[in-house]
């Protein structure tokens, strides 16, 4: 069988803990805004993001953050295994406590649309350079799509609110986990950087 | 500048420190227009501080010295062991953005607008790979003189591709892969 890849290194245990779950603010980048072809990786490690950049057009692309409350956002990833090839699912279930006509339409438009999501965890590694645990990028092969969107009105937590499940298409998995986003070798040039991707 | 940044400048304070009144209707269109004037898209009034958080961008943004470059969203330009030369949209400068043109490899790439007069954007194009980033213009004129100039004039001209001859009608072309 011929293999492709070959393990390279070990893994050790390491002693910090590690804290659970994202926070409660991410980033929606529509999937076609983001220029590729100027985004970077890290030379040894191909799931390192080190350049997020949206295209020079017009109207300016933005990244938009959507806010959740008290842990609302969930996140999971696991292996598709195929017959010759593997593939990642990627999920993210966020949560909206609102039923205003702006947020009806926001989410009326986003089932349509596909997009990446830009996700902060809880965990931050200690090794040098800290913080590369931090953020993490979500459907960047082909975007994510919602997949459940569903309100029930006297539903206790929720209290009518809006829970969402993006994830990748039917069809189409991501060829690979979550990568890594690190932009300029710290964690405060990544938030700077994350930060100009606003409106 | 436009009236309606004018209009918001002056009563941002009042607005912001929200006394009896000082929040109406009237002023919520301002903050919209002078929003839309300074960036062209229109104010987000999902969030119940939009209208304060639009105040303060439109005064940083007056405050804020402007420049003739700006960078794609998101894109961080930065020198290894110099913080001082990181560089987002957010504390973009002339000199800052030339500053990487002239020797930040690749930088042109994440540049939205450079000024049609400006000239650094070439110079990286002209480097060569294993060319100092340093390198001024006038050097690399220098040096492509310096080629020419050395070039021996007597070259004997290319071979030109022959047409089959009696040998490679016997000889078929030989390929590397193995059977």
């Amino acid at each position: 069988m011929a293999t492709c890849s070959r393990i390279a290194a070990e893994i050790l245990y390491a002693c910090a803990n590690m804290v659970a779950g994202i926070k409660d603010i991410a980033y929606f980048i529509n999937v076609d805004d983001i220029d590729k072809d100027s985004c970077t990786f890290d030379v040894d490690n191909p799931l390192l993001l080190t350049q997020l950049v949206l295209k020079a057009t017009s109207p300016t692309p933005y990244a938009y953050r959507v806010e959740g409350h008290n842990y609302s956002n969930e996140h999971d990833t696991a292996l598709v295994k195929g017959t010759y090839y593997n593939s990642w699912e990627h999920n993210f279930r966020f949560r909206i406590f609102d039923n205003s006509p702006d947020v009806k339409l926001w989410i009326n438009t986003i089932v349509g649309s596909r997009f990446v999501v830009v996700q902060e965890n809880n965990f931050s590694n200690t090794d040098s350079p800290a913080g590369r645990t931090v953020f993490e990028v979500l459907g960047w092969d082909f975007g994510l799509e919602i997949k459940e969107a569903v309100r029930v009105a006297a539903d206790e937590e929720l209290a009518g609110g809006w829970n969402l499940l993006a994830g990748c298409s039917e069809k189409l998995k991501e060829s690979k986990p979550p990568l890594a986003l690190f932009v300029g070798g710290d964690i405060a040039t990544t938030r700077s950087a994350i930060a100009d991707l606003l409106e | 500048m436009d009236s309606n940044i004018l209009a918001v400048r002056e009563f941002a304070r009042d607005y912001v420190n929200g006394g009896a009144g000082q929040r109406t209707a009237e002023r919520r269109r301002t903050i919209q227009n002078a929003y839309f004037a300074l960036t062209g898209t229109q104010l987000r009034k999902t969030c119940s501080t939009c209208y304060i958080e639009a105040i303060f961008k439109i005064i940083n943004a007056m405050e804020k010295q402007p420049s003739r470059y700006q960078l794609k969203r998101g894109a961080v330009l930065f020198a290894f062991g110099d913080a001082s030369k990181t560089m987002t949209n957010a504390n973009i400068t002339d000199e800052l953005a030339e500053w990487h043109l002239k020797n930040t490899r690749g930088a042109a790439s994440l540049f939205a607008v450079i000024p049609t007069d400006s000239k650094t954007a070439e110079t990286v194009e002209m480097l060569k790979p294993n060319e100092p980033a340093e390198k001024t213009p006038a050097a690399m004129v220098e040096t492509v003189n310096k080629d020419v100039v050395n070039k021996p004039t007597n070259k004997p001209k290319p071979a030109t591709v022959k047409k089959s001859t009696a040998a490679s009608k016997r000889r078929p072309p030989q390929h590397k892969t193995k059977k």
